[in-house]
């Protein structure tokens, strides 16, 4: 029997229930939508005491099965003002799961303004007081909880920028070395949690043989085997294994989409010194780990750590996403750099999207010089002490946009959006406008399809196919790299899911749970103020040239607006 | 080459013995972008091949002039 847990923070309690049966074949992003839905307002305040945040496991979580731990965490976005899920790998899911926990749900907040831990093990869940946490970086936080529960538990926790209820901020959640660096960083998630006064979420091991119910153990081992067998033949995981992500900077750069100085240039000679191939040289090098997994048993491995020149671990990990928005949309072009802003980001528990992009629009707004790296950690010293400035940049891109005058800021819905400029990443651009998650990309990359991405024809189908395919993945608890495996072996993941719930589920049942939820998010949003006016790419991108190509985004709006009625 | 096309090439996978190869390549007449890699000796699979910072169907011949980038198709996370 699968069960919630709801932690009430007001009363400060927690008890299991079970699961109800209209949530038995939902998890991720479909069960955190669902729950959001179903009981938060969505006109509430979303650091008020009504909103609430809900960690999920995916469908498939709770064993070793390569790359299916991701955990959801959703609520309303105190960013973008609508619905949100944002997911993360890291250990988590695995434990909530081998507790037979499908998820969690943080509500109220406590009377006395103290912050607590939530400890769950053998006898459910327990609360306790955590005023010594207050403050802590999430390293420092990280590592007196591990000391304390034991190095093979798992952790969700803020660090201080959602104490101090940042935009910015997200849920850290610890990977199978008890590192805080797998964060569901976007949409200010982590400021909802810290609305709560929850400053971490410990989950204990159960031990050896722990997992959830298996209503068939045999036929999920028979059709976990080629799944796994795909993953390790497949090139495209091969190259995730080899590089990561990095190799996608000079991709897109090559495209001309790649975000340099606050979304102005779309291509820059400057980045050779930030490219994959050369990052993954590097780490060798130096002794770091090029190939790393994120969540434990996951054959990807596309996770990183990154190494100083003294050979000593500086960060992990080091991706596409934060090289080019703390890197190249600064001007910076310097992995150290790079890699010293991460791990601020990963300590003070915040997103490296919005972060990067919210610190882009304050240069082109002259608070600091482009290619400053010196400013930069300037910056992050702010956010951690909590100094206007430090404030402003927690806030997000849109509202430095606003504070300093800025027009060109890269946001959707209040999001700011991800390294791919939409002006030629197209597919992207409508993913950002149409997506209920406001500008993410991770919504619906189109960046994989081998198409011409400066042609508007044909993005509004690419995207929704992709928006579909990623709502079901999220649901599934599988990370968006499993895609390439997933596509071949769809029967054998039906199959697991009939070994996991003894139920039939078809691929039609699937698509139309994806769909289902996307659509919930939506008529979350419709009813929280975000209507179909928010669903569009800010207008200096349809007006601004990107060099090199000159281009402007210009899918036409009436195609996006009817992106959800075709589906 | 006689009667070849000569191409401004960058290479963002090893190649004559460059971690990243650039410079000018002269192809025989006809060759298509699919080609390409294969051509250059390159067996990595799934590599994309663009053409003027555009993605180019396997199909497309290369001309006179053309800017191609062979590189390993990737994503963000």
């Amino acid at each position: 029997m699968e069960r919630i847990l709801r932690i009430d923070m007001t009363r400060g309690e927690a008890h299991l229930e079970p699961l109800p049966e209209a949530y038995r074949l939902l998890g991720g992003r479909a069960l955190t939508s669902r729950i959001v839905a179903d009981e938060v307002d969505p006109l509430c305040d979303p650091l008020g005491p009504h909103n609430k945040v809900v960690l999920a496991t995916g469908l498939l979580s709770g064993t070793a099965l390569s790359s299916s731990n991701r955990l959801s965490a959703g609520g309303k976005s105190p960013l973008t003002g609508g619905i949100k899920e944002a997911n993360a790998g890291g250990n988590t899911a695995l434990r909530l799961a081998q507790w037979g926990i499908r998820a969690v749900v943080v509500e109220g907040a406590p009377p006395d303004g103290q912050w607590r831990i939530a400890v769950v093990g053998p006898e459910g869940c327990r609360l306790e007081p955590a005023g010594d946490l207050a403050g802590l970086g999430n390293y420092a936080a990280a590592g007196r909880l591990l000391a304390r529960f034991g190095a093979r538990a798992a952790l969700a926790l803020i660090g201080p920028a959602g104490e101090m209820r940042m935009n910015v901020a997200g849920i850290a959640n610890t990977d199978p070395e008890g590192r805080p660096s797998r964060i569901a960083a976007r949409g200010g998630l982590g400021a909802v949690m810290g609305a709560r006064g929850l400053k971490a979420l410990v989950v204990l091991d159960p031990g050896p043989g722990a997992g959830p119910g298996m209503a068939e153990p045999r036929r999920w081992r028979e059709h976990a085997r080629p799944y796994l067998q795909e993953l390790r033949q497949s090139p495209a995981i091969a190259r995730y294994r080899n590089y990561g992500t990095a190799s996608t900077l000079e991709l897109v750069n090559k495209l001309g989409g790649l975000p340099i100085r606050n979304f102005s240039r779309g291509q820059d000679a400057a980045t050779e010194a930030i490219t994959g191939i050369l990052m993954a040289e590097m780490i060798a090098e130096r002794g770091g780990m090029v190939s790393h997994a994120c969540m434990t048993g996951c054959a990807i491995q596309c996770s990183n750590t990154w190494a100083g020149p003294d050979g000593r671990e500086v960060t992990s990990a080091m991706e596409f996403e934060s090289n080019t928005l703390l890197g190249a949309n600064l001007e910076i072009f310097d992995f150290d750099a790079i890699a010293r802003f991460v791990s601020e980001c990963n300590d003070l528990g915040i997103d490296t999207i919005e972060t990067g992009a919210a610190i882009g629009v304050a240069m082109a707004g002259g608070l600091v010089p482009f290619g400053d790296v010196d400013a930069v950690l300037d910056l992050f010293a702010q956010m951690r002490q909590g100094t206007p400035v430090g404030r402003l940049i927690g806030a997000g891109a849109a509202t430095v946009g606003r504070v300093l005058g800025v027009r060109e800021v890269p946001v959707v819905k209040g999001q700011a959006m991800a390294a791919y400029d939409p002006r030629t990443i197209k597919g992207n651009g409508v993913t950002y406008a149409t997506s209920p998650m406001g500008a993410d990309h991770t919504a619906g990359n189109s960046i994989g399809a081998k198409v011409d991405h400066l042609d508007p024809a044909g993005k509004v189908a690419l995207s929704r196919e992709l928006q579909i395919t990623a709502a079901l993945l999220d649901s599934l608890g599988m990370c968006s790299f499993s895609r390439a495996a997933y596509a071949p072996n769809e029967g054998h993941f039906l199959e697991l899911l009939r070994a996991r719930f003894g139920a039939e589920v078809t691929a039609e049942d699937l698509r139309a749970m994806a769909l289902a939820t996307i659509r919930t998010e939506v008529a979350f949003n419709r009813r929280a103020g975000l209507g179909p006016e928010t669903d569009r790419l800010p207008e200096w991108m349809r007006e601004v040239p990107l060099p090199p190509h000159g281009a402007v985004f210009d899918v036409p709006q009436e195609e996006l607006d009817a992106i959800w009625q075709e589906a | 080459m006689a009667g070849g096309v000569t191409i401004h090439l960058e290479v963002y996978v090893p190649l004559r013995g460059a971690r990243r190869w650039t410079g000018t390549e002269s192809v025989p007449a006809g060759t298509t972008a699919g080609e390409l890699p294969g051509l250059l000796g390159l067996d990595e699979p799934e590599l994309a091949v663009l053409v003027n910072g555009r993605y180019a169907p396997p199909g497309r011949l290369l001309e006179e002039g053309d800017r191609v980038a062979i590189l390993r198709p990737s994503e963000g996370g």
